[in-house]
């Protein structure tokens, strides 16, 4: 008697904090990490897939954001406006810590979302607020920084001002 | 500033360069100051593909319109920015004034776009354009004409494009050179024809093999496909295409579609329909026109036809959807939707006949000019008031 066919698999994956969440094969092979693991072990369907670099809490809202969009038969407007209130919510750190996650798991869809996301954050942003950002240090001379800006200074207008 | 102080995640730099390549060019520009090897990661040709492809993808659009009010030397011919935004319906952004361009007699003609770059050559002028990057390149004269007899060249025909084999962008221009009268033999003035090639990356001109065939007209559309550059030709007894092949610098033919109809009639004007050569047929006469669209796969197809569009005068360039920009009778810029077959005013005019659309996706192609500001190029906002600057 054959339960497979009756039961939606389920598949176990431990955080690096050591929980385990038992998720469904179709989300779960939306990773391509899970996706190569199996590929690699095709005998270990039962044991729980070790995903060492990502956290319970961001798994968590991973597993609810493939949960909540329903489909990929849902329109485009209605996958477009779901992933706009997703990222609206968060902040910068937790938007990085989910990319961080979706690079490692290497789910491709969000990833593109996600970079799309904080692209549009800071395309109005000052050079200022980008390299608090990304932690990226200047190694212009103040005199260096100075000519550049006067130099392409029409892309210097309509910057959004620094309150964050 | 304490807060800084706590731990912040970083992100891993191939990451952090996906991110970056989906930012507007005008960012890429301002964030070169963020630091020097984010400034000369935007320079890696890897970067720029990828950030050109990533606008390709997701069909970023812009739209500058050609165009003049009148038909004296004191009319300028200058370009307007158009918002693509949802709701800004085309307005005017800013309106952008060539001096180089000043004298001409007529136009600048545009050529393109080519991976985000335009081409504008008026007479023995000829320059490159990145409106992204606002950098402007002046060509340097051609020095294949020289010649001692020489009384004075007609400048032709011009295509632009790109080699991908060399990663360079090329002009091919067609001139004609007249020479003097020959005192003592009793010669009559003679001319020639002859093909000149200039590169970006060698920043000179040289001179190619002439094709049998004469090319003719200026593009209303652009004309570089995949590779190739081509034009509406005259052979010995026919009309024809002539091709050509931007990597191997030769010329090829190519029939015109059988559409049923004469030249005399009919125009034909090529152009780049989603990656294939096309050419848009209509009516010379008449306020109410039908369109046919033909591509060439192998072989010339008819892909549709638009039929009876009422008060138009002729077509500048497709947009999204299938809709269809075109000169209205009424000397006004019209989208026609073939949706609701409804021609919708945009509210801009100009002089009959001078406007050019073109829709090009940003790039950061360098392409070893000055900016804007050092050719003294304006960009005016566009006022409340009218479109006129």
């Amino acid at each position: 008697m054959s339960t497979d066919t009756v039961k939606t698999k389920k598949i176990i994956l431990r955080t690096a904090d050591k929980e385990e969440f038992e998720v469904d094969e179709a989300i779960a092979m939306e990773f391509g990490t899970v996706k190569s693991f199996f590929e690699e072990n095709p005998d270990a369907s039962e044991e729980p897939v070790p995903l060492p670099n990502v956290s319970s809490q961001c798994l968590l809202t991973i597993i609810e954001y493939f949960k909540s969009r329903g489909g990929s038969s849902s329109a485009e407007d209605e996958a477009k406006a779901y992933n706009e209130e997703f990222v609206k919510a968060r902040d910068n750190e937790s938007i990085k810590e989910l990319i961080l996650a979706a690079n490692y798991l290497n789910i491709k869809d969000m990833l593109d979302m996600l970079t799309q996301a904080v692209a549009d954050r800071i395309k109005n942003k000052s050079v200022e607020y980008v390299r608090r950002f990304f932690g990226v240090e200047n190694d212009y001379s103040p005199e260096e920084e100075a000519e550049l800006r006067s130099r392409n200074e029409w892309a210097f207008e309509g910057v959004d001002p620094d309150d964050d | 500033m304490q807060g800084w102080s706590k731990s912040r995640i970083e992100l891993p730099e191939t990451v952090i360069m996906d991110i970056l390549s989906k930012l507007p060019v005008k960012s890429l520009i301002r964030f070169r100051c963020v630091s020097k090897p984010w400034c000369s990661s935007f320079q890696t040709p890897h970067f720029i593909s990828k950030h050109h492809h990533n606008n390709l993808k997701n069909s970023n659009l812009n739209l500058l319109l050609k165009r003049c009010h009148g038909n004296t030397r004191n009319d300028i011919h200058y370009f307007s920015s158009l918002s693509t935004e949802k709701g800004k319906k085309f307005s005017v952004k800013e309106n952008i004034h060539l001096p180089f361009f000043e004298n001409c007699w007529f136009a600048p003609i545009v050529s393109g776009p080519c991976n985000g770059l335009l081409c504008l050559h008026d007479h023995d002028k000829v320059a490159l354009w990145n409106p992204s990057t606002r950098e402007f390149k002046v060509l340097p004269k051609s020095s294949v004409q020289s010649h001692p007899s020489l009384d004075f060249t007609s400048y032709g025909c011009l295509g632009f494009g790109f080699d991908s084999t060399t990663d360079d962008y090329k002009v091919v221009r067609f001139v004609t050179n007249y020479f003097k009268e020959d005192e003592e033999g009793g010669d009559l003035g003679d001319w020639n024809h002859q093909v000149e090639l200039y590169s970006v990356k060698s920043d000179s001109w040289k001179e190619i093999s002439v094709p049998d065939v004469q090319p003719y007209d200026s593009p209303l559309f652009n004309n570089y496909i995949n590779g190739f550059y081509y034009w509406p030709a005259t052979g010995d007894t026919d009309y024809l295409i002539l091709a050509f092949d931007m990597a191997n610098e030769k010329f090829s033919t190519l029939p015109l579609p059988e559409f049923g109809g004469a030249l005399a009639d009919y125009y034909l004007k090529l152009l780049d329909f989603n990656g294939s050569l096309g050419a848009i047929v209509y009516p010379r006469e008449g306020t109410e026109k039908s369109f046919d669209l033909w591509v060439m796969n192998g072989s010339w197809t008819r892909e549709f036809s638009i039929e009876s569009v009422p008060g138009v005068e002729r077509p500048l360039g497709f947009w999204k959807n299938g809709e269809l920009f075109l000169e209205g009778s009424n000397n006004e810029l019209v989208l026609f939707d073939p949706a609701t077959l409804e021609v919708k005013n945009v509210g801009i005019h100009a002089h009959p006949g001078t406007m050019q659309l073109i829709a090009y996706v940003e790039s950061l192609i360098p392409i070893n000019g000055r900016s804007e500001h050092e050719e003294r190029i304006i960009r005016y906002p566009a006022g409340d008031t009218s479109d006129r600057y």
